[in-house]
């Protein structure tokens, strides 16, 4: 058998039946993986840690469990991880200068039930620092290149998750997202993108930037994956005050009913001037193409989105700039040689420690909140959260879900942005909704630029509607035709 | 110039919970550093918060206790600031929606009121060492709950601070919420401070002194910073609003933070944990399981017959009070027993220099001798003598009196012998008394109970006595 | 209009210490940041806000305690430590 092109395009799917019927063993399965995630790891540096020795451990654990007839869904499967993540004996760096060396001694919940079931994970994943960004070229070791056309970003911030599955250096990977971070990346790189509702998935062990948005979400390279993936990690965790029972026990039910009678909502304004042609049409087709197997597509408004974006920051940077207080250079993470007291001692820690955008963030974060600019900033950006809930409830009174872009444009250059950092602020647009909202979004692939580059559109529903976005991105992707990225 | 003191109180106390508050750690006291320490209580990367149920309840029952709302929404916030005990640079407090609002104590001479109780985790300790210039950071405490009850500034004085503080601290003993050991630091208070003319209704600016930790200190500081404060004024000085550190070995304070300007704690809300929704049905339930407060311990006392001082005396001090309620369980005999408890029990513990809760002694044992002195059989200063053994070796009390040779004896045929014998020695003194005279039975009393010694029943010898000179 | 003295007390508050040149630039960069949030202004706030979703006490943590973590892991990721405890300079 021929692991090597295998991987190209296997899915959890296939290449759980391959172990199964022992085409191939986990062993072998995760060596070809580790080879291909080293030799193109120098060209997409989408990986910040690949631990090949605890992947191979893993893997012939999976073995046995197979070999005893024990296999779940993920048994045996080489996954990668966003490296904001917490994994035992694993450093999680935050792609951050500030926690480079810290190792914890603790797994996220999340991790916990990916090894319940005995899946692989092959190495960390590059991002931007804490998060903070959506080109993943925020990060200290570097920004991640997207497999499509390595001068141009892989998104962020989970870049590093969204290359490692388009390049096929991983079957699938966990991200993060707390205004896109999931679903804008899989974009950018062509591959399919799960934010779960906020509260879907435990947050213990996700290294906190926003907690009121933060979710741990899926990405694979096709909608089914992303759901095998949340399956595995949407349990009810004591460990987490805010995460829910998911009413879901399985959000891949009801797989082959297809999009027919679903109402599919296209909200206006998530169509203005700033979103590319190229990405306007492509979400149209989709629609279109929607319309054609069944579903009805209906006009709806969300009128106050032109607040979202602006909203979204001040309230994820105030929760940013009180999360990192917490790094001072003592307990753990950079602790700077210089500084004779306490006070110099944090104040250096931190200045050597943090990268420029995660200065940026907590300078605004600590703007919203200061005395004086409470009320006009973090108290005003509450309340115009709690409306584009209610605005957003009442679409899905009308509508099974919403479908927009993902973001206004491709992948673009490394570096467009490097002068005007808040420019980029600007993009998340498309995305920063469904974190305001804590509802879930779906991003696949539905077109190509005229360079080549994927196009990605958004599925956006109520709260705990996953298995709906799960099988109408599936739906759609039966009849997409998918390119790879030629690496 | 007559100036007044207008104070507002800011009490903190340690709840009794078995875990921390928003971890699992053991709540407990003591040991060695960081050893009572989780992700979640040192501020671990990815760490949540867990909130305690238990911590919930012992405040709702302190607001039960001191006379307050509960309210039904309650939710916490984060107050930000940097220190090196303080591991997230956050302490998780309840800032807009306490638990607990508008309540009140009655110090007898007037009502206290209370603006608010909010829950809080308290902070890590930090250890000096002063030969490595350096400080050693130590995060058992980290985490342990504490209530905050904010005063309404209603006190007057040092007396009225002190009356309050120690009628607080009793509530919550016998709420159950707080063992309220100041000097453990279980119950700690800031002291909010200003002066004003006498006659004015503006209040001056107020100095915050931090962390005191008896009521004396809590008297001392406020009437130094009343001068202080007073000096001040009369120079034609400003008084800076400032926090201050009072230091109980020189008697003054001084200013704990030099760039006040500089806090400012930017609360917002909590984002890790959901605002909690308390019904009146669960306020119900922990009122029911309140235990029995100060005010309602006295009525009983009062209606059991105690006078109001051995009344207002034992449930001054709760443990005496509940060795008190266990003696009487045993014998019920409260007066009796009170007698016992406050006459003798109280003097020698005081004489010991322990507290009542450090006394092995048991209660049952105590309400034992109370009823053997008043059956008779052992007198009243022999009683005393076995209480007195008892406390020392914990021995029964009818042991000590078989062993010291006090049990009376109910042998009446001696007592007997022995009047036949005194009455014929004395025959002038019997005709007195035959006569008339009542006063010479005393001395007939005395002869017996000298002849008869510490064993004789005095009750017997009286009632023989008097009916040999009667017949 | 973000100027150098408020830029100057952020800094304070957030901990982190500029050069003039940073300082200078962060100023510039804050007030761009600050035009993109200043769109909140013109929205209207007077709406009555939704509730907040809240728990119940029974679904709050009973108050059992567990074990802790060993010293060694809490300690195991800082520069600066002795056997027992995290080590700071001195502070009064």
């Amino acid at each position: 058998m021929n692991l090597k092109a295998i991987l190209k395009t296997a899915t959890i799917t296939e290449l759980s039946a391959g172990l199964k019927n022992k085409n191939f063993s986990s062993v072998e399965l995760t060596t070809a993986y580790l080879e291909r995630a080293k030799a193109l790891n120098d060209k997409t540096n989408a990986f910040i840690t690949i631990d090949e020795e605890f992947a191979l451990k893993s893997a012939e654990k999976a073995d046995e469990l197979i070999n005893k007839g024990k296999q779940k869904p993920l048994t045996g499967i080489p996954l990668s991880v966003k490296d904001n993540i917490c994994t035992e004996n694993i450093k999680t760096t935050c792609a951050s200068k500030m926690l480079e060396d810290f190792t914890p001694f603790y797994d996220a919940t999340a991790i916990t039930r990916l090894k319940k079931q005995g899946a692989v994970i092959i190495g960390k994943t590059n991002m931007d620092e804490f998060a903070m960004g959506s080109s993943s070229g925020t990060s200290y070791f570097g920004g991640v290149k997207n497999p499509y056309d390595l001068t141009r970003v892989s998104g962020g911030s989970s870049g590093g998750s969204a290359a490692a599955v388009s390049a096929s250096m991983c079957v699938a990977a966990l991200g993060s997202d707390t205004g896109g971070s999931v679903r804008q990346p899989a974009a950018f790189c062509g591959i399919t993108g799960l934010k779960p509702t906020y509260g879907a998935v435990s947050r213990y062990g996700l290294i906190a930037f926003a907690s009121s948005f933060d979710q741990i979400g899926t990405m694979a390279k096709t909608a089914e994956d992303c759901g095998i993936l949340l399956n595995a990690i949407a349990v009810k965790d004591e460990f987490d005050a805010t995460c829910h029972t998911a009413p879901f026990k399985n959000c891949l039910k009801d797989m082959e009913k297809g999009v027919e009678k679903l109402k599919i909502g296209l909200p206006k304004e998530f169509f203005g001037d700033d979103i590319s042609g190229d990405v306007k049409s492509a979400v149209f087709n989709a629609a279109k193409t929607f319309e054609k197997m069944g579903a009805e597509i209906v006009e709806v408004s969300l009128p106050d989105l032109k607040y979202a974006v602006a909203a979204y920051y001040l309230i994820s940077s105030a929760e940013a700039a009180s999360n990192l207080s917490r790094y001072d250079g003592i307990k753990y993470g950079h602790r700077s040689k210089t500084g004779k007291s306490y006070e110099d001692i944090i104040k250096n820690s931190r200045s050597e420690g943090f990268g420029d955008e995660v200065k940026r963030r907590i300078m605004l974060g600590n703007y919203a909140l200061s005395s004086g600019y409470y009320e006009a900033y973090y108290n005003r950006a509450v309340k115009i959260r709690q409306k584009l809930k209610a605005e957003l409830d009442d679409i899905f009174k009308a509508c099974d879900f919403i479908l927009t872009p993902t973001a206004p444009t491709t992948a673009y250059k490394i570096g467009s942005f490097d002068k005007n950092p808040v420019k980029m602020y600007s993009a998340d647009i498309c995305t920063v909704t469904a974190n305001i909202a804590g509802l879930p979004a779906i991003s696949t692939t539905c077109g190509y630029d005229k360079k080549g580059l994927p196009i990605g559109m958004s599925l956006m529903g109520k709260a705990f509607s996953e298995a709906t976005l799960i099988r109408a991105a599936s739906t759609f992707e039966k009849v997409f035709e998918r390119r790879e990225a030629q690496l | 110039m007559k100036y007044q003191t207008v104070i507002g109180l800011e009490i903190h106390a340690e709840l009794l919970t078995h875990s921390k508050v928003f971890c699992s750690c053991s709540a407990e006291f003591g040991g060695e550093e960081n050893i009572r320490v989780c992700p979640r209580c040192s501020g671990m990367p990815g760490s949540l918060p867990l909130f305690n149920r238990g911590a919930a309840e012992l405040a709702v029952k302190a607001g039960l206790a001191l006379n307050c709302k509960i309210n039904n929404f309650s939710a916490f916030d984060r107050k930000n600031y940097f220190y090196p005990d303080l591991p997230k640079a956050y302490q998780i407090t309840q800032f807009n929606h306490p638990i607990c609002s508008d309540g009140y104590v009655d110090i007898g001479t007037k009502k206290i009121r209370i603006n608010r109780i909010h829950i809080e985790e308290d902070a890590g300790k930090l250890i000096h060492d002063e030969k490595r210039k350096i400080s050693l950071a130590d995060y058992n405490r980290c985490g342990i709950p504490l209530i905050e009850i904010v005063t309404e500034p209603d006190i007057r004085s040092a007396e009225e601070a002190k009356a309050f503080t120690a009628e607080v601290a009793l509530a919550l003993k016998y709420a159950g919420v707080c063992d309220a050991k100041m000097e453990q630091g279980s119950l700690r208070c800031d002291v909010n401070i200003s002066i004003m003319p006498e006659s004015s209704k503006v209040f001056g600016t107020r100095t915050e002194i931090k962390n005191l930790n008896s009521l004396r200190s809590i008297g001392r500081a406020i009437e130094y910073e009343f001068s202080r404060q007073k000096k001040l004024l009369e120079s034609g000085e400003r008084v800076i609003q400032q926090t201050l550190h009072w230091n109980d070995a020189t008697g003054v304070t001084t200013a704990l933070r030099s760039k006040e300007e500089a806090h400012d704690y930017r609360y917002f809300p909590e984002p890790d944990i959901p605002p909690m929704f308390i019904t009146d049905e669960e306020i119900n339930t922990i009122s029911k399981a309140m235990p029995e407060m100060p005010s309602a311990r006295k009525a009983r006392y009062l209606s059991l017959g105690l006078s109001d001082a051995d009344a207002s005396l034992l449930i001054a001090d709760k443990a005496l009070s509940d060795f008190f309620d266990l003696a009487v369980k045993s014998y019920q005999n409260p007066k009796s027993v009170a007698s016992m408890i406050i006459v003798e029990f109280l003097r020698h513990i005081n004489d010991s220099g322990f507290s009542v809760e450090e006394i092995a002694l048991p209660p049952a044992d105590l309400a034992q001798l109370c009823k053997m002195a008043d059956e008779g059989t052992v007198s009243r200063s022999a009683a005393k003598d076995i209480l007195k053994q008892m406390l020392k070796t914990l021995e029964d009390p009818m042991e000590i009196a078989k062993k010291e040779n006090m049990l009376m004896s109910n042998d009446t045929s001696a007592v007997e012998k022995t009047a036949d014998e005194i009455l014929a020695a004395n025959p002038k003194a019997v005709e007195e008394y035959r006569g008339g005279s009542a006063k010479v039975f005393g001395f007939l009393m005395g002869q017996m109970c000298r002849t008869l010694g510490k064993s004789a029943n005095p009750a017997i010898i009286k009632k023989i006595l008097e009916e040999k000179l009667n017949s | 209009m973000f100027d150098i003295k408020l830029a100057t007390h952020l800094a304070e508050l957030s901990k982190i210490s500029f050069t003039e040149n940073e300082l200078n630039k962060i100023r510039g960069e804050m007030d761009k940041i600050i035009t993109l949030m200043d769109t909140v202004s013109d929205f209207d706030c007077t709406e009555k806000s939704s509730t907040n979703h809240t728990v119940r006490l029974d679904e709050i943590r009973q108050d059992i305690p567990l074990p802790s973590t060993p010293r060694k892991d809490i300690l195991k990721n800082a520069s600066e430590k002795d056997k027992k405890a995290f080590t700071v300079p001195k502070v009064v």
